[in-house]
């Protein structure tokens, strides 16, 4: 097991985790609460 | 308007997400070569193969607005735009990290990354050119444009491996990957494909009723009043 190898694998994973979540909530957030007016 | 089917892809890709980096990461073995960095290609691979397919929704829809000029195939262009160049970016990091660990470097000008670098770069430039334009009519024609002339470097990303000497692998398949290793890719493959799905479902949603607002009447232009002589 080479523990370089899995720095790297992990930050990957994080990185994806991140975006994928953060990107779902902010989808939720944005559909539950409209703009109110005008362009987004 | 509510739309509870759209969750059944968010819940199943999380499922197989789960499982795929459950068995990518805990179950399956390190390649020989590459070690435990080849874990990162589970979820690599499945990151580009998805951005790859939201340009290419991206180039339909920008198709389908030239010839239909429907706000549903422009907020569909809005959408796979944003998840495309979401998944680009990501790609891109992921992409530094497995070159980092396998190359020793973070970066090279080689023509795989170069042209994914040119295509996420030429995508952001789509979503700030729709951010400087007020006019939705004239956002989309100019923005369906610009998608077509991006989408020109899709195949040049796809097929760069095959066209010039790279220090990238070659395409991910069957042929070139090892079966067991093939289980946590198909899992993970599915995922991203069903979470792709449910954002740009989602992301639509959002984007049409912007477009929905912005073209309806405004509420206040009411008649002008006139007494009842002048009628």
């Amino acid at each position: 097991m080479n523990a370089d190898h899995w720095f790297y694998v992990n930050m990957s994973y994080a990185a994806t985790f991140l975006v994928l979540g953060g990107y779902a909530t902010f989808l939720t957030l944005r559909l539950r609460r409209p703009k109110a007016a005008g362009r987004s | 308007m509510k739309a509870w089917w759209e969750h059944i892809f968010g819940v199943v890709g999380l499922g197989l997400l789960t499982a795929g980096c459950y068995i990518g990461l805990f179950a399956s073995p390190a390649a020989f070569g590459f070690g435990d960095s080849v874990r990162i290609m589970y979820v690599h691979v499945p990151t580009a193969w998805l951005a790859l397919l939201a340009f290419t929704v991206a180039f339909v829809c920008a198709l389908g607005w030239l010839f239909q000029s429907r706000w549903g195939w422009d907020a569909a262009l809005e959408s796979s735009i944003e998840v495309g160049t979401l998944m680009g970016a990501l790609l891109l990091v992921q992409g530094s990290l497995w070159g980092r660990t396998t190359w020793g470097v973070y970066w090279d000008w080689d023509p795989r990354l170069t042209s994914s670098a040119v295509l996420v770069v030429s995508f952001l430039g789509i979503i700030a050119l729709r951010g400087f334009v007020d006019d939705p009519d004239q956002r989309a024609r100019w923005s369906s444009v610009a998608t077509i002339l991006a989408f020109v470097d899709v195949p040049i990303v796809y097929f760069s491996v095959k066209w010039w000497k790279t220090l990238h692998q070659p395409m991910s398949s069957s042929q070139t990957v090892d079966s067991v290793l093939l289980v946590p890719l198909g899992l993970n493959t599915l995922a991203f494909l069903c979470l792709g799905t449910w954002f740009m479902v989602r992301r639509w949603r959002v984007a049409y009723e912007d477009r929905m607002r912005e073209v309806a009447p405004p509420v206040d232009a009411a008649p002008p009043l006139r007494t009842l002589e002048g009628t």
